[in-house]
This record gives C-alpha cells, structure tokens and sequence, in this order.
C-alpha cells in the first residue's frame, strides 16, 4: 500500500473485478444451500457444519397401538388434548382461531393472562397462538419456532438496546436464557437469575 | 411573567366542552350515555382533590481558570427560587366528560453573577410562573378531546458563561377521532420557547404555531392509507442580529398492501412534499417504492427504488436510488445476505454522479465442541462515476457526536479552509474556533478537536456546516472487504471467555484530470484481542495494527467493567478503560485512561444517595497532556409530604500550562400539603 497519493496509480480493474468476482461467490454459495433438501444420507454431513438441521429419523408423532393415543416423537411437543384426540374441547361448531384471539385457550389455561406482576403483552392479550402452535411443534412448550426466532418477529434486534445489555447482540444467546416467556415479577420479565437492574 | 391567556383558554375551553356534552348528558337520564358510567347526577363543576406545596431552590455555582501568560479568571453565579404550588383535579358534569387537571406555581427568582470571563456583574429579580393544565373532555363522543397549556423552565448549565434558562410555553388542543376505518389525530398547538442567559449574549428564541393532522385510512383488510400533514409557522431570533420568519408544510402518503401468506411480504409506497419558506427556503418532492417478498420463512428478498428533487433558492438537487436486496438464512446457522444498486446525482450546475454498488456478507455460527463459534465474511464494491464539479456547495447539518478524545473527522477531501462552523444539536450555540475547536486539515479529511472544559462535552451531538471546493471529473472504485472469527467457551470453569479476530480492508482507486485534488485514505486494519463476560464482569483485552496511507496505527486497548446488585436499595458499578495508540505519520503517541465509578445507597428508609466519580487522563505526545477528575454526591431525602434533596459536584481539569476547576451546590426542599 503506497503512502504517497501523488504516487498512486489507477487500480480499478484488479480490485473490482476480484471483489466482484468475491460478492457473486459468495452470495451463489449462500444460495446454493436453498435447494439443499435434508436426506438420510446427507443429514450427518449437514449437522456437521449447521445447528438446527431437522432430523429426518426423529419420529413424527404416531398412533400408539396398545393405547390408540398420539405419542409424540423424539423432538416434539405435543398438545394434550391433540393427542388425546378430544378436538371438540377446543373445536367447537365452526371455530377458526386466530393469532390474535385465542381466548380459546384460557378455558383450561385459566388466569395465565393475569398470575404475574409484569406480564408479555400477547399473554396478557390473551393471543397465545402469536408463539405456540396448537397441536405439536419440533420444539419445546409448542413454541412455534426457537425463541430466538419467534421473539424477534415483534421484538426485531435494532429496537433492542445492546449498549445496555450486551447479550442481545449475541445472536447465539437464547432470550429465554434471561427473561421469562409470559411474565414475572421482575421488570422486563427477567429471570430471578438474571442480571438487571431492579425497577428498571 | 404572568401568562393568563392559556389558563383562560383551558377555562373557556372547558366550559365550552361541556355545553356541547350538555344535551348528551340530558339522554344520561334515560340510558347510558357516558362511557365507565350509567347513572349519575350532571354537576356543573366539582372539586375532587386539591393541594398545594411550597419549593425552594438554591444554585450555586463557581468556576475558575488559571493560564499561563494570562490572568487568572473566576466566574460566580447564584440562583435562589421560592414556588408556591397549587394543584387541583376537578371535573364538569361528570369525571368522564370534562376531567380538569391542573398545576400551577408561581413564585420569586433571584440571580446574581460576577463573570470574570465577561467582565460584568448582573442582579436580576423576576417573578416565576410555571403551569401544566390539562381539560380532557369525553362525554360519549367518538372525539375525546384535550386542551392544553404548559410552561416549563430547565437550566442548562455552561463554564464560564452564566447558565442558560430554557423556558417553553406551549397550548394546543388535541383530538383523536375514533374511527375503525380512519382513526385521526388533530393536532393545533402554539410553542414559545426562549433561551436566556442572564448578560443576553446568547438569548435565542421561536416561536411555533402548528397544525398537525395523522390518518390512517383501512381501506381493506390488507390495505391501508397513512395520511400526514403537518403545518408549521415559525419565527426564529437569535440576539439582535439574526431573525427567520417562515413556514414549513410537509405532506407524506404512505399507502401499505400487505398480501402473502401470513401477511408476511408487502408493498409500501410513499410520498413526500415538503416546502419551507425563508432564509433557507427549500421544497423537496421524493417518491418511495418498497418491495418485501417473503418467499419462505428463511429466504426475503427487498426492492428498493426512491427519486427525490430538492429545489434550494439558487440550486436544484435530484437523487436517485435502486437497490435489490437478499436474505436467506440456512438452518440456525447461516443468513446470507447480497445488495446490488445504483444511485444517480444531477444538480442545476449540471453536475452529475453515478453510482454502482454491490455487497455480500456471510454470518456462520455453530455449536462446537466446548463453546460457540462466529465466523463473518463480507465483500463490497462501490463505482462512481463524477462529473466536474465547476462550483463550490455548502454541506448543511452534518451531525457529529464527539467521542472524547478522539477528534470529530470530515471523511472528504476539498473542505475549504475557514468555511467551518460547529453548532449544538439544535443550532445553538455557535462554537467559535479557537475557544470551542481547533481544525487541522489533512489531504483526505478534516479533523476537528474540541477544546475541553470549553462547554462540549463526551457524547454531544454537533452540527457542523462546510464548504467543498470544485472537483474536476473522476471515478472513483471502492473495494472493501471484512472476516471475522471469534469463539466463545460455554462450558467448564472458562465459560463466558471469547478470543477474537477481525480483518477489515478498504482501497480506493481514483482516475481523474488532477489525481492530486482527490485523495481517500486506504486502510488495512487487523483486530485480535481477547473478552471475558460473566456473572455482572466483563474483561476485554485487544490489539489493532492499521495500515493507512495516512494515519497508520498501532493500539492497544483494555477495558474493564464491573455491575453488581449488593441488595434491593444498594448497587454498584466501575468501569475502566485504557487506550494507547501508537501513530507513525507523524510519529505521536496518544495514551488515554479513564475510570467511571457510580454507587447508589438507601442509606435509610427514607434516604439513598448517589455517588459518581469521573477520572481521566490523557498524554499525547505531540499535544501535551491533560488529566481530570469530576465527581459529584446527591443524597435525597423524603419523609411523608416533605422532601429535600443536597448535590454537590467538583471538577478539576488540569493541562500542561492551564488549570480549572468548577464547584456546584444545588439544594432543594419541598412541602405538601
């Protein structure tokens, strides 16, 4: 690299061509993986190199024959009452519920929208579907996705104050590891746990 | 300083709010008419809670400098206030259909300076009024209204240089229609805001009349219409040498049609007229196109196109700009993302610059045995294409934050020299040169370092206006390109514990009539260090060589922090950092430490106190050294209706041939009843 500017010959072509050369090979590789279906075969390789390649092995949920209830495969939630297969206690008639508005739920789940000091907005809202899915999920508490995932849907990461707390711009950091997912008595719903400033 | 207008405002206000509600009120009779209630009597006006309180205010503050080869120099100022404050909530008809709420203080000021630095000793006396009352009117209107008057009075406090008494009155009334197919805010309000100092060297003032409408128009279940229009008349002074009187009217559309599954991709479009009479009369006309395609939960793709004119009173400006976005994230492990656009400038002197660009980046992240590991990897490459620029243009309000030490630097080459002027975030005050700021100007930049103890301190915002010197034609290539690596422990006794690395490169490749007039700075820069974050600590420890073709570098930095919680009224924190850079062109070394202490006790049931000390040292080798401590106590104090609340505050800045301290007294007391 020349010190002297004066000295400086034009160098676009090198430069230019090569980092252009770069950006496609880069974005082309990325895009590549689009296509990439998980098989049998290849689900191992995949692992090796990615987190959060669905297993294709992992039981779907399936008909126990001894009892005739739904059994929930290895990486799976699963709805009591799906599995039970009892769908008239929350399809009643001609019911669709939405996101929005799944009161539905508070006919077992009684009181969720109200048992802590410092509520989430949706459980207070009664809009439970906004994270869970009602009937099974490939992860835990039904939740519809990671919670990384499924909080950033509303909560996007440049609202998210990382000067503060530095963690939130770790993207290898789970939001439950520190706040809770309906509430607590704790502002901002952190954990007992967690590190935070009281009354803040 | 009485201001009875707006208290008769609210009062008429009300009344009439409430006559107009009258014959809603009669139907109460019969039904239910006002919301939260269905029977109850009609009251003309009813007192429901009344109070008042006593305030006393006492500042105090002292400066003093000493220089050599200069005299030595103290200013003084004292401030002494006593309020009496009157608060009431009362309501007309019913609490649901005018709900009054109000607080007023009057009282005496009394202020005394003697400035050295101004050579001037003042006394001034005023009477004191301040107030917020608010009329809310209900009733079983789809129209809640509120009217509203308010002053309010904060010090700004400045070295060496009397404080700065901002006062803002401002009454307006408010509506919110409530629509579900077009929810609207109205909005009319009139701002009178001054800024005195008590010499009137730096008085300011505006005032603002507005009206502001907000709709949004559900024109269907996945289309809406944003309407915005806002209407301003303003008349600005500053001393008795500079006024503007003008008007500002800015209209933006943005229509928003959701569609996909899920709702997930949508289209957004906008439009903008904006028109400002004048001294700096502008009128600007963009037009916006957003496209987001959500093609699956992991793959979104962004189209972006924006054409803007900016008509100036001896200029026009027009903007182009188109760009293609991608983002597809692979498993929980990669997101890929890719931009290609172009951006075309034209203005009236035919001047024109087209711009190509396209970017990619790679973000990796992977459990691995014992932790985690990040790796990022970036590409970007810029064209542009210039046309000769045969005139000179003024850059207006380009916003800068000062980063103490480092200087606040202009990334162009071609500033002309003496065409700099620094502001304050709002455009006051004006900095001077030499006081304020030194400049040095370089092939490539301009360098701008604040003066300290002058009046701008760490974190402040500036504005800062210049002007660029004609440019003969050129283009000019930029490549850049950035890695990362970093992998952090999750497990055994070294959790929390991250080592890192980080290469950024970017070159410049200029073809021009006259190289000698354009000239960018190529830097290679390489990162490496090691973090530590647990349990309330953090550790960070890192080492930055750059190759530049100007400033090349070698720096060192540590830094430390430490929150802790020892109980439910008590907590502590420390930060500490410590900065050597090592320039070679020319050769200069800059150390620089500071340590940030703060300490928060409930020292009893009714007391807590806060503790804050500030150190700082700095050693340059070329411009001397500098080294200060600024620490300040506050101990608030409430029993039942009584509150008092004592800040003490010391600072000592100390440089190589000067010295200056500044001591702070603040006591307050307040009493209900």
């Amino acid at each position: 690299m020349s010190t002297d500017p004066q000295r400086r010959t034009p160098r676009r072509s090198a430069g230019a061509r090569l980092t252009a050369a770069l950006v496609v090979v880069l974005i082309g590789a990325a895009n590549v993986w689009t296509g990439c279906t998980v098989t049998k075969s290849n689900y191992k390789t995949l692992s090796l190199f990615f987190d959060g390649v669905p297993d294709p092995d992992a039981r779907v949920a399936t008909i126990d024959e001894a009892t005739g209830k739904v059994v929930a495969g290895a990486n799976m939630s699963i709805h009591a009452p799906y599995a039970d297969e009892s769908c008239s206690e929350c399809h009643r008639g001609r019911l669709r519920m939405t996101k929005n508005n799944s009161g539905m739920c508070a006919s077992c789940h009684e009181g969720k929208e109200r048992e802590h000091d410092y509520m989430h907005g949706p459980v207070a809202a009664q809009a439970c579907l906004w994270c869970h899915h009602p009937h099974e999920s490939n992860h835990k508490h039904l939740m519809r996705d990671s919670d990384r995932a499924i909080c950033t849907m509303c909560h996007v990461p440049e609202m998210l104050s990382s000067d503060r707390v530095p963690e939130h711009a770790d993207s290898a950091r789970g939001c439950l590891e520190c706040h809770t997912g309906h509430g607590g008595r704790r502002p901002f719903m952190l954990r007992d746990a967690a590190p935070g400033k009281e009354g803040g | 300083m009485t201001t009875p207008g707006p208290i008769r405002l609210i009062v008429l206000a009300g009344f009439a709010a409430a006559c107009a509600s009258a014959p809603a009120q009669q139907e109460a009779d019969e039904g239910p008419v006002i919301v939260g209630e269905t029977k109850s009597k009609w009251r003309a006006f009813e007192l429901n809670r009344f109070g008042a309180a006593l305030e006393f205010l006492g500042r105090s503050r002292r400066d003093s400098r000493e220089q050599e080869g200069q005299p030595d120099l103290t200013d003084s100022e004292t401030l002494m206030r006593e309020l009496l404050e009157l608060n009431g909530r009362a309501f007309i008809g019913h609490k649901n259909l005018v709900d009054l709420t109000a607080t007023v203080k009057f009282g005496l000021e009394d202020r005394f300076l003697d400035s050295g630095t101004a050579q001037a000793e003042d006394h001034s006396s005023d009477f004191t009024t301040l107030f917020d009352i608010n009329a809310h009117a209900l009733g079983n209107s789809k129209v809640p209204l509120d009217v509203y008057a308010r002053r309010e009075q904060q010090f700004l406090e400045r070295d060496f240089a009397s404080s700065v008494t901002n006062t803002t009155t401002e009454t307006g009334v408010m509506a919110a229609i409530q629509s579900i197919t077009a929810p609207t805010t109205i909005k009319i309000f009139r701002n009178e805001s001054t800024q005195d100092d008590q010499l009137g060297q730096f008085d300011f003032s505006q005032e603002q009349n507005t009206f502001f409408l907000h709709s949004t128009l559900n024109l269907a279940d996945r289309h809406r219409l944003e309407v915005e229009y806002t209407f301003d008349d303003i008349t600005e002074r500053q001393g008795a040498t500079f006024e503007n009187a003008y008007q500002r009217h800015n209209l933006q559309l943005t229509d928003v049609y959701t569609f996909g599954d899920e709702k997930l991709s949508e289209l957004r479009s906008y439009l903008r007229y904006y028109d400002q009479s004048g001294r700096f009369p502008l009128r600007l006309l963009r037009w916006d196109e957003r496209l987001l395609l959500t093609h699956t939960r992991r793959l979104e793709t962004r189209y972006n196109f924006s054409a803007e004119r900016q008509t100036f009173a001896d200029s026009d400006q027009d903007h182009f700009d188109a760009s293609a976005h991608i983002k597809h994230r692979l498993f929980e492990s990669l997101v890929s993302t890719g931009t290609v656009g172009t951006r075309r400038f034209e203005d009236s002197s035919d001047f024109t610059s087209t711009e190509w660009y396209v970017n990619g980046e790679l973000e990796y992240t992977k459990k691995v045995p014992g932790g985690r590991l990040d790796v990022t990897v970036g590409a970007s490459f810029n064209a542009q294409d210039n046309s000769e620029r045969g005139s000179t243009i003024r850059v207006l309000d380009e916003s800068q934050t000062f980063n103490d030490p480092f200087p606040i630097v202009i990334s162009r080459p071609r500033v002309v020299p003496g065409s700099i002027e620094v502001t304050g975030a709002t455009g006051f005050p004006i900095y001077q040169e030499g006081f304020h700021y030194t400049v040095q100007f370089f092939p490539d930049r301009v360098e701008i370092r604040i003066i300290l103890g002058r009046g701008i301190n760490d974190g402040d915002t500036l504005l800062i206006d210049y002007d660029v010197a004609p440019t003969p034609a050129s283009t000019v290539d930029t490549t850049g390109l950035t890695a990362s690596v970093r992998y952090t422990i999750a497990e055994g006794s070294l959790i929390g514990l991250s080592s890192y690395a980080i290469y950024r490169r970017q070159d410049h490749s200029v073809d021009s009539t006259d190289p000698t007039t354009l000239i960018f700075d190529d830097t290679s820069t390489f990162t490496y260090g090691l973090e530590y974050r647990r349990d309330g600590w953090r550790f960070k420890g890192e080492r930055e060589h750059q190759e530049s073709s100007f400033t090349p570098y070698e720096a060192t930095r540590f830094e430390a922090a430490y929150d802790h919680q020892f109980s439910r009224g008590s907590t502590a924190g420390v930060d500490a950092t410590y900065e050597m850079i090592e320039y070679s062109n020319p050769e200069n070394t800059l150390e620089f430490a500071r340590l940030s202490f703060r300490w928060n006790e409930t020292l009893a049931h009714s007391t807590d106190a806060l503790l804050r000390v500030d150190l700082r040292d700095e050693q340059d080798s070329l411009r001397g050294s500098s080294r200060g401590v600024d620490s300040s106590l506050t101990i608030n104090w409430r029993k039942r209706q009584t509150t008092a609340y004592v800040t003490v505050r010391a600072t000592l800045l100390e440089a190589d041939t000067s010295e200056q301290t500044t001591q702070f007294l603040e006591v307050g007391f307040r009493r209900e009843f």
